[in-house]
């Protein structure tokens, strides 16, 4: 396979060279209706090997997509992404066809004169219009979809939750009881108060601050992103969700999980994908692989920034719960 | 015609020209030149994300101290996304488009005669020409070359502590 790789390297190479090469011979030699025949059928070719690879990577490379959606919200960016993916796959087809056939159908030939076409005010309202709906439409439903996870207004009972972002590691805080977040600044940060939280803030006392999340399922969870030191991008792929996370600011979004770890880990597509990567993580003698959604950095941000990750864990409520009140709050921990 | 031209030296022709179409080759020279240095960097990491862990001689045999038995560091990997996403879209777009298209096509399709100053498209030329030596001479200086992706984005671009490369003066 490799030896393979060099050699189209060097090949791709070579014929490179050749080509710009042979430029310089052809500056006052004209086409002729023997060249203008081959580069119609080499159009067609193309357009052959064009469709054979759509093919096969619409078949074969379907695997590295990511199972369906673990939020609800989720739901709608999948939508989203078919509906696109469906519109743009169909006029591609279409467009492909058109362009190298019509090459091949009207090549050059001696003695034929092009027809001098001017415009049609029809055909082009036609085609301005067309997309301009389509556009809308697809804009429309992405802004709904926007407003969706961003406007947390009328959520109800959410649970907020705070992910703290450092060069290269996640932090969460729980709102506690209160369910309102203590204030939190660099400025703060001392000694295991890591978080930088105002402990002179009434709301800061009885947050948790973990360093794995565990989300009830069906729950709205509410989460507010901070950064200590330079941009990071929390992504939860299998939820459908990123924000950036910038320093000196906060942003924030929501979402509502919808099946537990344990639940996705049973899903036919996660399966299927499970015993892919353990097929090769066996063959070379590595542990297993289970299932576990995760938050990731999705923003360059420093040497380690490709091991960033959180562990997520979606449950129950009840052993959600019970796992909260384990936690210490930072009263108990910062003293 | 030709009475009206001063004799031009091979300097002021080929090197030092302030011809609109003579400029466009040099441009259009250069940005190739560019564009294979980054397709090069482009194989090298690509290696990398395919083979994660295959040794290769020919990682070995150009990243140096970049890289241990033939695999690359994290550091450097950055680099070259880096480097390589900066001198496609600087230093062959740019080249490519503006340097070669439009210094070549637009006096030609307006009917002038040239563009409207032939000395400060020469300047512009060798500016770029020398910030392309710069920017390749930026792989090779001690604190390592510029890893914050080719976006740029402070603070990590700005601050010498956040990754190496960044903050450099």
């Amino acid at each position: 396979m490799l030896a393979l790789f060099y050699i189209f390297i060097g090949v791709a190479i070579g014929v490179s060279v050749w080509q710009i090469t042979r430029i310089m011979n052809f500056r006052s030699s004209i086409a002729n209706d023997k060249d203008n025949a081959a580069q119609g059928k080499y159009a067609i070719g193309f357009l052959a090997f064009l469709y054979a690879m759509m093919i096969y990577c619409l078949i074969f490379m379907n695997v590295i997509m990511l199972p369906e959606s673990a939020s609800f919200e989720g739901e709608h960016d999948d939508n989203l992404f078919n509906i696109t993916f469906w519109l743009i796959g169909i006029v591609q087809f279409i467009m492909q066809f058109l362009i190298f056939y019509f090459t091949f159908k009207y090549k050059g030939k001696e003695g034929q004169k092009a027809k001098f076409y001017a415009d049609s005010h029809k055909l082009e309202f036609i085609w301005t219009v067309t997309p301009a709906i389509v556009l809308v439409g697809l804009i429309g439903y992405g802004l709904w979809q926007w407003n969706n996870v961003m406007d947390l207004s009328d959520a109800e009972d959410p649970i907020v939750i705070e992910v703290y972002s450092q060069q290269f590691r996640w932090d969460a805080r729980y709102a506690g009881a209160d369910n309102t977040l203590g204030l939190g600044n660099v400025n703060f940060i001392k000694g295991i108060n890591t978080m930088g939280v105002d402990m002179s803030d009434k709301n800061a006392a009885d947050d948790k601050q973990v360093t794995e999340l565990y989300l009830p399922k069906g729950r709205k969870i509410h989460f507010k992103f901070r950064s200590q030191d330079v941009l990071h991008s929390a992504y939860m792929p299998h939820f459908r969700a990123q924000m950036n996370c910038v320093p000196g600011m906060v942003t924030e979004f929501g979402f509502t999980p919808k099946y537990t770890t344990e639940e996705m880990r049973n899903n036919s597509e996660v399966i299927k994908k499970t015993i892919g990567i353990n097929k090769i993580r066996r063959a070379k003698g590595e542990d297993p692989y289970v299932f576990n959604y995760l938050l990731l950095c999705n923003k360059i941000c420093g040497a380690s920034h490709y091991n960033m990750q959180m562990k997520i864990t979606v449950v129950e409520q009840d052993e959600y719960d019970k796992w909260l009140s384990e936690q210490p709050t930072l009263t108990e921990v910062i003293k | 015609m030709s009475d009206h031209h001063h004799k031009e030296t091979f300097v002021t022709k080929y090197i030092f020209s302030q011809d609109h179409k003579m400029i466009s080759k040099q441009f259009l020279v250069t940005g190739m030149f560019m564009g294979i240095i980054a397709v090069m960097m482009s194989m090298l990491f690509r290696l990398q994300l395919a083979w994660p862990d295959t040794s290769f001689t020919i990682v070995e045999a150009f990243l140096g101290p970049h890289q241990t038995d033939g695999i690359m560091n994290p550091d450097i990997y950055l680099a070259l996304v880096t480097i390589h996403g900066t001198i496609m879209v600087f230093f062959v777009l740019t080249a490519g488009l503006s340097g070669t298209f439009s210094n070549l096509l637009i006096p030609l399709q307006i009917g002038a005669r040239d563009m409207a100053s032939g000395f400060l498209n020469m300047v512009s030329y060798w500016l770029f020409f020398l910030s392309s030596i710069i920017m390749v001479i930026s792989l090779f200086v001690e604190a390592g070359p510029a890893s914050a992706g080719w976006t740029v984005y402070p603070p990590l671009s700005a601050l010498p502590q956040a990754i190496p490369g960044s903050g450099q003066e």
